[in-house]
């Protein structure tokens, strides 16, 4: 192999390593904050259940929909929505403070509430496994 | 040996880019001290301020002051993540105060942040905020669209073309028509409406 091949090929892989290492360290953090066991079934389960809040029917597929490789649109705006899988969309996950940032605003929208660090790995575990 | 090598090509390849990136900066800040004398003469738009200012005569003007105000690029950031970055002169210090202090609450979505990054935002509105008359003899509303220059500006454009366009849905997404709201220009010569076309007053 040529060596701007080389490089070009070792740039890109320490970049998907950098962004599988966010996911690894938020899961950490999540562990030391005393959740265990991450479910990507039950991120999926928590992804897809609607609940009422402030009189609206609401959940993560109301804007992302049920299908996390697939881009979304916000349910009122109608602002397009890159897809949450990291697999179709690899600038995801890379920011730990967006990434909380944005359970933060969304748990609180969706659930009414936080998300537990259990909810947030179980999320992560189930969108980051995600296949295009 | 390998190594070195890698080594010295890698560094070789950050000092051409950084002098390339050199250069593009000089060009983009006489490109924008041209146009923006250039606009002065064409603009129609009867706001002034802040447009002028900092996003007012083109995409490179905007490009230059945002050097001059470091709270600016996070303003773009942040609220240009959901939607345009409005132009702060498009409501009072008032209005700003009061939006920045309900962000949990921001016209039925969440839109917190931390405590830092929402101070430096709202002393950069409240810095370019509209100037109002009379001082705060009149309350001022909270949303952009409400503004009463705006109501004036837009009462004549019927619900199928907003409302009820699926290419605009709301008056709020100002870039749907206003080709180069971006760019701070709102110029009713560069209004395309999705599905309709030039807008003739």
């Amino acid at each position: 192999m040529n060596k701007p091949g080389m490089i070009t090929m070792l740039l890109m892989t320490s970049l998907s390593i950098a962004s599988a290492n966010e996911i690894d360290s938020l899961l950490a953090g999540y562990r030391d904050d005393g959740a265990a066991g991450f479910s990507a079934v039950r991120g999926k389960l928590l992804w897809t259940t609607a609940r009422i809040i402030d009189g609206e029917q609401r959940a993560c597929s109301s804007c992302h929909t049920a299908d996390p490789v697939a881009p979304g649109k916000h349910v009122k705006t109608g602002k397009p929505i890159e897809p949450m899988a990291a697999s179709a969309n690899p600038e995801r996950f890379t920011d730990m403070a967006k990434t909380e940032k944005w359970f933060r605003r969304n748990c609180k929208w969706t659930l009414g509430r936080e998300c537990t660090p259990q909810e947030k790995g179980d999320l992560l575990t189930w969108l980051s496994g995600q296949q295009e | 040996m390998k190594k070195t090598l890698l080594i010295l090509i890698s560094l070789m390849l950050g000092l051409t880019a950084s002098v390339a990136l050199l250069a593009g900066h000089d060009e983009r800040g006489e490109d924008a001290h041209h146009e923006y004398h250039e606009s002065d003469h064409d603009d129609d738009d009867d706001r002034r301020g802040w447009l002028r200012r900092i996003a007012g005569s083109s995409e490179t003007q905007q490009y230059r002051d945002r050097g001059q105000d470091p709270a600016f690029g996070t303003y773009s950031n942040e609220c240009g993540d959901c939607h345009m970055a409005y132009p702060p002169d498009m409501l009072a210090k008032e209005s700003w105060r009061g939006l920045m202090a309900n962000l949990e609450d921001h016209f039925g979505d969440n839109a917190e942040l931390d405590a830092a990054t929402a101070g430096e935002i709202g002393s950069f509105l409240e810095r370019n905020a509209a100037r109002t008359m009379g001082g705060a003899r009149t309350s001022q509303p909270a949303r952009i669209t409400d503004a009463r220059w705006f109501r004036a500006q837009h009462h004549e454009i019927p619900a199928r073309m907003v409302k009820n366009n699926p290419g605009v849905k709301s008056f709020s997404r100002c870039e749907a028509c206003h080709t180069r709201a971006a760019e701070g220009r709102f110029n009713e010569h560069d209004v395309r409406i999705p599905g309709y076309g030039y807008w003739d007053d």
